[in-house]
């Protein structure tokens, strides 16, 4: 991968004022999301814990920022494959000595990355401002070092998702809403309930919007958050192959597509 | 007069359609050393062609190569030796001009990226405003301008320019011209340039193929093809010119009739008896003639020839 080139695709993508909005947005779910030490007694199930009040806070910083990660990633990748397409900057690169592998990563890298990163970055920043004391400090960094491979993970589903979309139909406009649709509509099955589903309803740990948190819950084992489920039988490691199989799931065909079959019709 | 024995890329019978839209139907022609030009009306398969040269699109049947290279399969190793400017002109906006042709340079492994992109930048004439200003901000000209540059970044073998000129006042037009053939006699450039603006492109070009309807209907050097075609034509403006249009149809010594911007062009088989039978005809049709002449010998009509008689 070129690296001159991942640069100038990063500071396409994040251009003003998408990197602004996009870390005011996440700090302002990170910090509205973390447990304050005032608010522990309204949840009987952490006990007067630091390293589980950390880990309960991670785990609601991550579940809050999924969905407008989910979103952020959708729209950038969408404008980054469909806009080039149809402004004509895709011929420009698939005319240039690149090979078609490494202008895919380029786009990718360049949307998930910092995407993460800020994410990670953002997460670690409000908990230590929370927390911040010598022995929590450590907590922090060894607790969210966790997240930054899962929320990688789950940001690549819904990248791949965004690229196939908008391969698929070759239009800005068109690809951008068909792809929060499609967000939209993986993070709603997650919110129906047993009331609405019955048995299957257990299942729904296992979609791409919950299989992160759950992942999260499993690796620390934090039975204390709410009442074990289906997930409680599944081991962390197996949830980080559901979230490896998500991400490559819709990566693997839009890269061999885009590699192999992907024409500059118009 | 220049002999064009070095190859640099060859189509065969190649095949293209775009759903309902059948873009190429049969395209065969070779690319020379030197400069070649790809001459055709809108919808004719220009732009087509140099997207499948260059690997962007996959021929549905047919042979493309250059530089030996299968255009689909090895498109890689042609880039690499290949310049090109496209008519929509696209490029890093948030850069500068020079900032932009450094990020080319590198991907293109320019050993001096620096130096060599102020160097084209000095040859389009473009060195202030792309030192400081954002692509952004550039004008329609600027940005075609800067198209050539990225195009000529390299010292590539073959560039290719689809419109070269399109977005260019007389003078940047002149301009590019001058550049064109000035890279070719001192640098030893190769071009296939696809344009509409026809004197221009007489200007320079030394190879030329006519294209209509997604095939090749003329191919050959510029000289020889004007010295084929234009004596063979008329260009007559009768009035009315229908009753005439419809006599000439029926004559053996007329291959084809067509009208155009007022004119009838007659494409002849015998120009020697057509013009003992003209006078006749045009009695007969109850029409005036108010001008005849011989198409010029130029690629304008050689343009219109070959697509009427094609």
């Amino acid at each position: 991968m070129d690296l001159a080139l991942l640069e100038a695709e990063i500071r396409k993508v994040w251009g003003r004022p998408i990197f602004e909005l996009a870390v005011a947005l996440v700090f302002f779910i990170s910090l509205n999301s973390v447990q304050t030490l005032f608010e522990i007694t309204t949840f009987p199930r952490i006990q007067s814990d630091l390293s589980r009040l950390v880990i309960f806070s991670l785990i609601r910083i991550t579940g809050a920022q999924m969905l407008p990660l989910v979103l952020l990633c959708g729209i950038l990748v969408s404008l980054s494959f469909a806009r080039d397409y149809e402004q004509g900057q895709m011929q420009t690169l698939l005319s240039l000595p690149v090979s078609r592998a490494a202008i895919f990563a380029v786009k990718f890298v360049a949307v998930v990355l910092p995407l993460t990163l800020l994410s990670w970055v953002l997460t670690l920043f409000v908990l230590l401002m929370n927390y911040c004391s010598p022995v929590a400090n450590s907590i922090v960094v060894q607790s969210v070092s966790w997240a930054l491979p899962v929320t990688f993970l789950a940001v690549m589903f819904y990248a791949g998702l965004a690229a196939m979309i908008a391969l698929a139909l070759k239009k800005t406009i068109a690809s951008v809403l068909t792809t929060v649709l499609a967000g939209f509509f993986v993070w709603f099955i997650s919110t129906l309930t047993p009331e609405m589903l019955g048995s299957i309803a257990d299942y729904l740990v296992f979609t791409p919007y919950k299989a992160p948190i759950m992942t999260l819950e499993r690796l620390f084992d934090v039975p204390f958050m709410h009442e074990p489920g289906l997930e409680a039988t599944v081991s962390p490691a197996a949830f980080f192959l559901l979230l490896i199989f998500y991400a490559v799931m819709f990566l693997v065909p839009t890269y061999i597509y885009f590699t192999k079959k992907f024409e500059v019709k118009e | 007069m220049t002999e064009f024995t070095e190859v640099l890329g060859e189509f065969g019978n190649l095949v293209k359609r775009f759903n309902t839209t059948q873009a190429l139907s049969g395209l065969s022609f070779k690319i020379y050393k030197g400069i070649n030009g790809l001459i055709g009306p809108n919808g004719a398969g220009k732009t087509t062609t140099i997207k499948l040269s260059l690997g962007l699109i996959k021929a549905d049947a047919g042979r493309a190569e250059v530089f030996g290279f299968d255009c689909w399969k090895e498109s890689l190793q042609i880039r690499r030796r290949i310049g090109v400017l496209y008519e929509k002109v696209a490029y890093y906006d948030h850069l500068t001009g020079l900032e932009h042709l450094k990020l080319i340079a590198k991907l293109k492994g320019v050993p001096d990226p620096v130096a060599e992109s102020k160097e084209v930048l000095r040859l389009v004439e473009l060195e202030e405003e792309a030192h400081s200003r954002k692509i952004k901000g550039y004008s329609a000209g600027m940005r075609q301008r800067l198209g050539l540059a990225h195009a000529l970044l390299g010292k590539p073998e073959l560039v290719i320019l689809d419109e070269p000129t399109s977005n260019l006042d007389p003078l940047g037009r002149a301009r590019v011209i001058e550049i064109i053939n000035m890279l070719k006699k001192e640098e030893g450039f190769s071009f296939l340039i696809s344009s509409h603006i026809l004197p221009e492109l007489e200007r320079v070009c030394e190879h030329v193929v006519l294209m209509n309807k997604g095939k090749a209907i003329r191919d050959g050097p510029l000289e020889q093809l004007l010295n084929e075609v234009a004596p063979q034509t008329f260009m007559i403006k009768a009035e009315p010119a229908e009753p005439l249009m419809k006599l000439l149809k029926a004559e053996e010594c007329v291959k084809d009739v067509r009208l155009d911007e007022g004119y009838v062009y007659v494409v002849v088989i015998d120009s020697t008896l057509f013009k003992k039978r003209l006078p006749a005809l045009a009695s007969q049709a109850e029409a005036s003639l108010e001008e005849v002449k011989v198409a010029g010998r130029d690629l304008e009509s050689l343009f219109r020839v070959a697509v009427l008689g094609g």
